[in-house]
């Protein structure tokens, strides 16, 4: 039988492989934490990472903004164009991506699904850097609009990660899954504060996390979030989607760096009921 | 006002590689084929991003528009264009 074996919140700031440098030691600590994250898939002999990111008004405009998305079939990424991060394939796991999807048409959830995809960065960064290095690990890459309004709100995003956690919970084969909700910190997209790091409003978030509080996290206006985190807070959502699929579960903190070079507060985390 | 329209041609320039050759040919002409109006074409054909995000443009929006067809490609220019508006 599939479960759920752990979950893991972790940024995806593209300036990464823009030839941005950040302060060394704080590209160090960034590297040694995606690289903890790895390790720790590896030690759970994950077969499978359930990847959940938000489009960036780049796969989608406003002619079609699928809520929730997810992708059955052939992927590849990343669509934009890095200088240290060329596109690949991305192994999916057909066979419970599909069930995921069915199980959830069948439960209220309309899943939008892309046969043949190809992902931008808020899957393949989380890709590259946690699951390619183990070998034979596949993914299933999953997107909620929290970028374009109409915005899927928080709730549904929480929502989400618990139907998603059934699913995976009644797919009849052995399957070890992760779960990675890939986004945020603090970070300014293309307004006038790009740049600024709130590591106060970050480091509060995190706290939150480290006690489970979801209540307060779902109880947070899209307001308050932009005015205290920006654009890029709102991907809040897909941490609180892997929560949801985690209930219970409680957050420990691995990493947490404010880089402005990468215009992003840069929180890594993983999820445990060992508390 | 259109903000739907606004944001189609915007996505449009900053994805669509074909769109912003077209753009660069006749920009008049292209924008024709959104139904904008006058006041909403001069915001696209004079790079005013500050009052595209002021109408409601998505800044994710303006910026791929901008580093993508404006000549400068310059996202420091990007941001001195917003900080001098906002």
């Amino acid at each position: 039988m599939a479960e759920i074996v752990g979950g893991f919140l972790l940024p995806h700031p593209p300036m990464m492989f823009s030839g941005v440098k950040a302060p060394e030691q704080q590209q160090k600590n960034v590297n040694a934490a995606y690289q903890k994250i790895a390790d720790r898939i590896g030690e759970l002999e994950a077969s499978t990472v359930i990847i959940v990111g938000a489009d960036h008004y780049i796969l989608f405009g406003p002619g079609c903004l699928p809520g929730l998305l997810i992708g059955i079939g052939d992927v590849d990424g990343p669509i934009e164009k890095f200088s240290d991060l060329p596109r690949s394939q991305h192994r999916v796991n057909r066979p419970l991506a599909t069930h995921i999807m069915e199980h959830g048409r069948a439960n209220d959830v309309d899943w939008a699904v892309a046969k043949a995809f190809t992902v931008d960065h808020a899957i393949s960064i989380p890709h590259h850097m946690v699951v390619s290095p183990n070998e034979g690990v596949e993914i299933i890459p999953i997107y909620i609009d929290v970028a374009s309004s109409p915005r899927i709100e928080k709730r549904r995003a929480y929502k989400l990660g618990q139907q998603i956690s059934q699913a995976v919970d009644a797919f009849p084969k052995d399957e070890r899954v992760v779960i990675v909700g890939s986004g945020g910190l603090s970070h300014w997209v293309g307004s006038a504060p790009m740049g600024k790091v709130n590591a106060e409003f970050d480091r509060w978030v995190m706290a939150l996390i480290e006690e489970g509080d979801v209540d307060e996290l779902l109880a947070l206006s899209d307001e308050e979030i932009l005015a205290e985190g920006g654009e890029g807070a709102l991907e809040i959502c897909q941490w609180l989607c892997a929560m949801g699929a985690m209930k219970g579960a409680r957050g420990r903190v691995i990493a947490y760096e404010p880089i402005p070079e990468w215009i992003t507060g840069m929180g890594f985390l993983e999820l445990t009921f060992d508390f | 006002m259109s903000l739907n329209r606004l944001e189609q041609v915007v996505y449009d320039l900053g994805v669509k590689g074909g769109s912003r050759k077209q753009f660069s040919k006749d920009p008049e002409r292209f924008l024709d084929g959104y139904y904008l109006d006058a006041s909403e074409k001069e915001m696209v054909m004079e790079f005013n991003v500050a009052r595209l995000i002021e109408v409601g443009v998505s800044p994710l929006l303006t910026m791929g528009f901008w580093v993508l067809t404006e000549p400068s490609h310059s996202v420091k220019k990007y941001l001195l264009k917003l900080s001098r508006s906002f």
